[in-house]
């Protein structure tokens, strides 16, 4: 998928486990886990709203779009 | 007319499976028990005879087959596993099945005119198959993109 997801290095910036920001975010590990090993194939925007508000960033600190190679 | 629940209903479609399971096996000795049966009551040439013992031994794989596969589906189903990609596979499997009882049907209608009718009801149930098989691969993409948004 061209849509990266980069939840982990924000989460190192962050200094937050994935247990820690499941529970901020209210939502299970293995959903956030889903979603930090790009293997998510959406996101609403009040989870997006949560992890942001979390992790004091913008979505374009999570999300990255990279143009697939033809 | 009295409903009955889910589980009681899948029970019952399974006893049923069972029972068409055990007559089919049954039948592979049974065959030429019918044949007797058939050709004490009608005036049947050899040719026919020998006609009608290949199609009732070549229909009998593909029921067999269809029959065990629907067991497995309603296995899957009384587990909560509906949208999976197991069922389709399943659904798929049952629909061919249909459609070979369909073709041999059809090769024995130069014989036995009624086969068309078996063939007909068969070829139209391999169409119901297909849609249903297609309803299903649709709805298990769907159950994907639902349980991977987060």
């Amino acid at each position: 998928m061209p849509i990266i997801v980069n939840l982990d290095v924000m989460m190192a910036k962050r200094k937050i486990s994935l247990g820690e920001l499941a529970k901020r975010v209210d939502i299970t590990s293995a959903n956030l886990s889903i979603l930090k090993t790009n293997k998510a194939k959406a996101i609403r925007f009040s989870t997006l709203e949560t992890i942001c508000r979390e992790l004091d960033c913008q979505p374009q600190d999570i999300l990255e779009y990279v143009p697939k190679k033809e | 007319m009295p409903v009955i629940g889910r589980k009681k209903s899948i029970l019952l479609s399974k006893i049923v499976c069972v029972v068409i399971f055990i007559f089919l096996v049954a039948s592979i000795f049974l065959i030429p028990t019918y044949i007797s049966l058939f050709k004490a009551n009608t005036n049947l040439i050899e040719d026919s005879v020998l006609v009608a013992y290949i199609v009732l031994y070549a229909s009998l794989l593909p029921a067999i087959v269809a029959d065990y596969f629907l067991f497995r589906l309603l296995c899957s189903i009384e587990k909560e596993e509906i949208f999976v990609s197991h069922n389709v596979r399943c659904l798929r499997i049952l629909s061919w099945c249909c459609f070979l009882i369909g073709i041999i049907y059809t090769a024995t209608g130069y014989f036995f005119n009624t086969a068309f009718v078996i063939a007909f009801a068969a070829f139209f149930i391999f169409l119901i198959l297909r849609v249903i098989k297609n309803v299903f691969d649709a709805a298990v993409a769907m159950k994907e993109e639902y349980d991977y948004t987060i």
